[in-house]
């Protein structure tokens, strides 16, 4: 999640990190902060007061750079657009029903000094989304 | 109010009983191709994963990464490239790359990109129009940690 200053230049980055395992900006979160029916094609995630480091910038978070402390607030959900489809990609290994989808997001952050909020989830501009079941590695 | 910095904190999370209510996946038949691939798993993901109660231990490990991802370089970021295992969901168009971020996984999965704008208000109140991106997904299901071992788990990529 980030936000651009008003030159356009990137002031804020949050995300969770990258480990030693190289998992990318993936963490586990409260099973109750997803909620999902993908027959009925939608899919909420939301949380409040995440911790989530700022990192200024897309190139700091990649360097592994310092960060400061953040918290974030969201509330998002993917709606589905379109029917369902089986897709498999070969190449990466994986398979499944997808659907592709809208997401409609409101949220918040707050670091030291700054606060941000987003305007309401019916401004959300989607640019791509997909929700899905799939099956990868060894279970591909 | 609940924090998930306290809840991260808390490993000990194994979620054997999904919920019905929390994540329904598309309905059983429409996904029977994909449910007979479990003959190919090997002896840890075998049928022993069709009842509720199939976590190896008491808490959840970290998953493994996807093995793909894409570099990202100069000039979006400073040299050296960085690798990252992620392919950013920036089309919505057949094919497409992995949604997930983690590898050994089965599960629901959801991937974006958004845009849009909001306020930000420094210390001294003063208050500046902000246009944000944001990457964000989920995975919910069962996956081989990095122990090697079967877990199920939440996972939010942000």
């Amino acid at each position: 999640m980030n936000l651009d200053g008003s030159r356009g230049t990137q002031i804020h980055d949050f995300s969770f990190g990258i480990p030693p395992s190289g998992l990318f900006w993936t963490a586990s979160v409260p099973e109750d902060s997803v909620e999902g029916d993908l027959d009925d094609g939608f899919v909420s995630f939301s949380a409040t007061n995440l911790a989530l480091p700022d990192a200024g910038n897309l190139d700091n978070a990649l360097h592994g750079g310092p960060t400061t402390p953040a918290t974030v607030s969201f509330n998002m959900r993917w709606t589905g657009i379109g029917s369902p489809f089986q897709f498999t990609n070969t190449t990466d290994g994986f398979r499944g029903k997808f659907q592709f989808a809208t997401v409609a997001i409101e949220w918040s952050a707050h670091t030291a000094g700054f606060s941000f909020a987003s305007d309401p989830a019916d401004a959300t501009v989607t640019v791509a989304a997909v929700i899905g079941e799939e099956r990868n590695g060894v279970f591909f | 109010m609940k924090t998930l910095q306290a809840y991260l904190a808390h490993a000990d999370f194994c979620r054997c009983d999904l919920s019905r209510r929390r994540f329904l996946g598309f309905t059983a038949g429409a996904v029977a191709g994909v449910a007979t691939s479990s003959l190919a798993l090997p002896a840890l993901a075998s049928a022993h994963d069709r009842d509720h109660h199939d976590c190896d231990d008491e808490f959840v490990a970290a998953p493994r990464p996807i093995p793909g991802g894409v570099t990202v370089g100069p000039p979006a970021i400073s040299p050296p490239p960085v690798l990252i295992h992620h392919f950013p969901f920036v089309a919505a168009a057949i094919p497409f790359r992995e949604p997930s971020e983690i590898t050994d996984f089965k599960g629901l999965v959801t991937s974006c990109r958004v845009t849009g704008k909001g306020t930000g208000t420094d210390a001294a109140g003063t208050r500046t129009r902000l246009a944000y991106q944001v990457d964000n997904g989920v995975m919910d299901g069962k996956f081989i940690g990095l122990d090697g071992r079967r877990h199920k788990g939440t996972f939010g990529f942000t």
